[in-house]
């Protein structure tokens, strides 16, 4: 009977997982281009021909600076300055892209949407075995489902070559985290260690997963003075992530010392973004801003699960804490492993929240730069579905608290594919449609594809559209993989109104639109139409 | 080893708590200073004089007088008296 359920879920975890790539693999073409796609293939390949330089091979070396040549675009910030972002994804992306030829924009673009998701499936794979080691076979399939499930990190796991990227990373780092505890020795520490290291080339938060790891080392040492005996094994695991990280990013090579302490530099712009009905500074951005952009685009499911399962984690965690003796069989703040890794990941999930709101961390484009936090919020909603399960496993009612969530998740599903391909911009029931148009939306830009479509089939006899564009957004990197006619075609006049046909805009503002007018539009305008998504205003087009 | 457990573990609450608190009354405050500091030199609050200057004037524009009758005798004498001194 017990092989029998297993295998049953065995066959729904292959199951989720196969219909999560071919669904991959059928709409990664249906994303537009994310404003940050040509400077990851620019990193990419500068990166590629640093790292050629030391090696023979002229022919590809040649390809590379040809690539490299071809780069020309005005609103692309300095390479030579902003040369500290993560090779790992861009470099074999780039080097992919010689090998199987894919020579036009269109072509690279897609072609990279394709390998971002592939990156994710592998997180979410990661995600399942973390699951899958620490909770049953079914509580692990729907954990997974509800990751999977995240529809703000779906859509932008198409075209958001850092964050996703990281957060991968991050779970396979997590997973090994978990084995240390299990079991330490050195294979799973390499593997930490190594996973460690690309999670610190990706983001610098990365440096909190080998923090925390050998804090909770300390921690466990002053309980137990005899896991004294795993201290070489946690020297090697520190040498190993500084080297790891030395070797893994080019960046750190000629100064390392001097180049690391760089990136402490917030490099993110300093620019106004409209929240909640106004513009604000980013610089000075209210305590409000992340708990509020979290509760609006996280799935109700989602934060009712994290809720619950966030107060019981820390009524146990306290419970611990405040029951500590000076004498005792068993560790301070946890009994067993699985409850160790469970305060482990609550406290990184606190320590990264609370650090983010109190210092005030420069943010833009929602909490795009702080996704890789759906981990925790999956895991503790999980942790709380293990409760419900242990609870009430042995109850007749059950199979209908399955059938619910099994409802509910089916509802997401739906959700999300009535926003495709902008599940990027998702909200919640919570909040009514003009509280979510009191927000900054497009900022990636996917919109400018749907635009381009539809404008040049409307003026498909015109010989030459004029386009304004009243909005932060570079419209020429989008219009880049369109057919050479359809680009000639299109003249883009940034805030030349005067001499525009047509005016876009993604309400996409750099300045306070209420005291700068540089993205009014003209009286002599009307608007043409409103392209929305669940009253989501997502781009606007005036005509003349 | 036993008690300095105990002393770690004050030690780390204290710690904690010290910071959130800090963050959350002098870190404000400071925050606050600093935002309208930066406010004063921003583009956008010279775009907010301009914009004052200009609404400013089109209002004064708009007016008929801009003194009454008792003001405009007294800068009349004002004016004046200070041009027979020049002379």
């Amino acid at each position: 009977m017990i092989i029998k359920k297993y295998s049953l879920s065995n066959f729904f975890v292959f199951l989720t997982f196969i219909i999560l790539l071919i669904t991959g693999f059928l709409t990664y073409k249906d994303y537009g281009i994310g404003i940050d796609d040509k400077f990851h293939r620019l990193n990419g390949f500068y990166w590629l021909n640093y790292l050629l330089s030391f090696t023979s091979f002229e022919d590809l070396k040649k390809i590379v600076e040809i690539k490299l040549l071809s780069f020309s675009d005005f609103t692309l910030p300095s390479i030579e300055y902003y040369n500290s972002y993560s090779i790992i994804f861009d470099v074999p992306a780039a080097l992919l892209e010689v090998i199987f030829n894919k020579n036009t924009p269109q072509d690279f673009y897609e072609f990279k949407h394709l390998l971002n998701f592939l990156f994710f499936y592998l997180g979410c794979f990661f995600f399942y075995l973390i699951l899958n080691e620490r909770f049953n076979k079914f509580i692990s399939l729907i954990g997974t489902l509800l990751f999977i499930l995240s529809p703000r990190i779906y859509g932008e796991s198409f075209y958001n070559m850092k964050d996703i990227i990281y957060l991968t990373f991050m779970c396979a780092a997590y997973y090994f985290c978990y084995k240390s505890f299990l079991s330490m020795n050195f294979r799973n520490i390499f593997f930490l260690a190594s996973f460690s290291a690309v999670c610190i080339q990706l983001r610098i938060f990365g440096l909190l997963i080998p923090f925390s790891f050998i804090s909770f080392y300390l921690l466990s040492l002053l309980a137990r003075t005899k896991d004294i005996k795993d201290v070489n094994k946690i020297i090697f695991f520190t040498i190993l992530t500084i080297l790891l990280t030395y070797i893994l990013w080019p960046y750190l090579w000629e100064n390392p010392l001097s180049s690391f302490l760089k990136i402490f530099k917030n490099i993110i712009p300093n620019v106004y973004i409209l929240f909640n009905g106004s513009y604000i500074d980013n610089e000075y951005l209210p305590y409000s801003y992340l708990p509020l952009w979290i509760f609006i685009t996280t799935p109700i499911l989602h934060l009712f699960l994290f809720f619950f399962g966030a107060y019981f984690l820390l009524r146990r965690f306290f419970k611990r804490l405040i029951s500590i003796k000076e004498k005792s069989i068993t560790y301070d703040l946890w009994r067993g492993k699985k409850e160790k890794f469970d305060i482990f990941l609550l406290l990184n999930f606190m320590l990264l929240f609370g650090l983010v709101i109190l210092l005030n961390l420069k943010l833009i484009n929602a909490w795009k730069h702080l996704y890789f936090l759906n981990f925790f919020l999956v895991y503790i909603g999980v942790f709380y579905i293990n409760i419900i399960y242990i609870k009430y496993f042995k109850l007749k009612n059950f199979k209908y608290l399955i059938a619910f969530f099994s409802l509910i998740l089916i509802f997401i599903s739906y959700r999300m594919i009535y926003y495709h391909p902008y599940q990027g911009l998702y909200f919640n029931f919570l909040i009514s449609d003009k509280f979510k148009n009191k927000f900054d939306r497009d900022f990636t830009a996917l919109s400018a594809r749907n635009f381009f479509d539809k404008i040049l089939l409307i003026e498909e006899d015109t010989k030459l559209i004029k386009i304004a564009n009243a909005s932060w957004t570079p419209l020429q990197r989008t219009l880049e993989i369109y057919k050479k006619d359809e680009r000639e075609k299109v003249k883009l006049v940034n805030q030349n109104y005067e001499d525009a046909n047509y005016i876009y805009t993604n309400h996409i503002s750099e300045v306070d639109k209420t005291v700068n007018d540089k993205y009014n539009i003209p009286k002599s305008f009307s608007k043409f139409y409103d392209f929305t998504v669940d009253g989501v205003v997502i781009y606007s087009v005036y005509r003349r | 080893m036993k008690e300095l457990k105990i002393f770690v573990y004050k030690c780390l609450t204290a710690a904690i708590i010290f910071f959130v608190l800090f963050q959350l009354t002098i870190g404000i405050s400071m925050n606050q200073i600093e935002k309208k500091i930066n406010l004063l030199t921003s583009e956008e609050n010279i775009f907010k004089v301009k914009n004052k200057i200009r609404k400013e004037l089109e209002t004064a524009i708009k007016k008929d007088s801009y003194f009454n009758d008792e003001d405009a005798l007294l800068i009349k004498k004002f004016l004046n008296k200070i041009k027979s001194e020049l002379e």
